[in-house]
């Protein structure tokens, strides 16, 4: 073999080789990266007897949730709009949904779900769900499932 | 549908072929899970990657972790004009530029040997098939190319990025990576026939 064959053998060596310290260190990685603060904006919450505070970050990553919950949409982004007085002004959830899928029970049932999340985070289950503002905007429709 | 760790996995599907866009969307969301399969999906090239860049354990542990953290923080942010997999060697390329900044200034730097002055005879043969192998011998030839070379070449042939995915990466432009590319090439091939 010449040296371009050498260098062609041990370029997909290279390729194919995975190296014992990643092997070592991917849990790290992991625990190391996701403590990692992402700033967010907080938001007022109500205790009985006194204020309550969350991360906008913690409301997303549980709308989130609940919106992954609900069959043939996925949620691309949920944004909060918060009042001077940090109060929840807005909570939108952007959706990706099915395509087929009748849209309106869907974006019903996606606020149905983000409401009663926000409530139940925000400490708001009384007084009404009414009074969380949210809006679904259905983004994108796709027909390939598994970009939910 | 089922519920999954990834909140939503459809029936059947494994982790690796929910697509790269999908999982950065919701571990943009904060969703863990999804991050985590991003890290087992791309973790071993970045520090692959990195290794040969920085050509020190401890160095290149630091780098990819931090890599990863500022992908995790910045996530809400990637919205995905390149690939998930270009974004991600573009974070951990300028992570390692830190790093050589770093060891520029606190030692002193091992001294390139251009392609000219290359002593041919200098990768012993005999060490070489005693000691280690093939990967090795390559491995010790890209120690040798300056940090431009070395990381087009490892971008292009090791990761398969494109001429204008290694330039965004590089900060660079497409001219720029095909001159490093030929010149890696030159050196390498160079090495390995001394290397046979």
């Amino acid at each position: 073999m010449n040296g371009e064959q050498l260098l062609t053998q041990a370029t997909r060596s290279l390729r194919e080789h995975t190296d014992a310290g990643w092997v070592a260190l991917r849990d790290d990685v992991v625990a190391a990266a996701v403590k990692a603060f992402r700033p967010s904006a907080p938001v007022r919450g109500r205790l009985p007897g006194g204020e309550l505070w969350v991360a906008s970050a913690v409301l997303v990553s549980r709308v989130r949730v609940a919106v992954a919950g609900v069959p043939d949409a996925a949620a691309l982004r949920i944004t909060c709009t918060t009042t001077a007085d940090d109060e929840l002004d807005r909570l939108t959830v952007e959706l990706v949904a099915l395509y087929g899928t009748p849209l309106v029970p869907l974006a019903a049932e996606v606020r149905r779900a983000a409401a009663a999340t926000v409530a139940r985070t925000l400490g708001l289950a009384d007084p009404p769900l009414d009074r969380v503002r949210v809006d679904v905007s259905v983004q994108d429709v796709t027909p390939d499932a598994r970009l939910l | 549908m089922r519920r999954g760790a990834f909140g939503r996995t459809l029936l059947g599907m494994d982790a690796d072929e929910i697509p790269d866009e999908v999982l950065a969307r919701r571990a943009a969301l904060l969703d863990r899970a999804a991050f985590r399969v991003i890290v087992d999906r791309h973790g071993p090239a970045l520090y692959r990657y990195a290794r040969r860049m920085l050509d020190d354990p401890q160095d290149t542990e630091d780098c990819v972790q931090e890599a990863f953290a500022a992908a995790w923080t910045s996530l809400p942010q990637f919205a995905g004009r390149s690939s998930l997999r270009t974004w991600l060697f573009a974070i951990t390329a300028h992570k390692v530029r830190s790093s050589q900044r770093r060891r520029t200034r606190t030692a002193l730097p091992l001294p390139f040997v251009a392609d000219d002055e290359v002593d041919r005879h200098a990768v012993d043969p005999e060490r070489s098939a005693e000691g280690t192998d093939l990967l090795e011998a390559l491995n010790a030839a890209l120690r040798e190319l300056p940090p431009g070379p070395r990381s087009a070449w490892l971008l292009r042939e090791v990761e398969g990025l494109s001429y204008e995915q290694i330039a965004e990466v590089s900060g660079t432009t497409t001219s720029t990576v095909r001159g490093q590319l030929h010149r890696a090439r030159g050196h390498l091939v160079q090495r390995m026939e001394a290397w046979r």
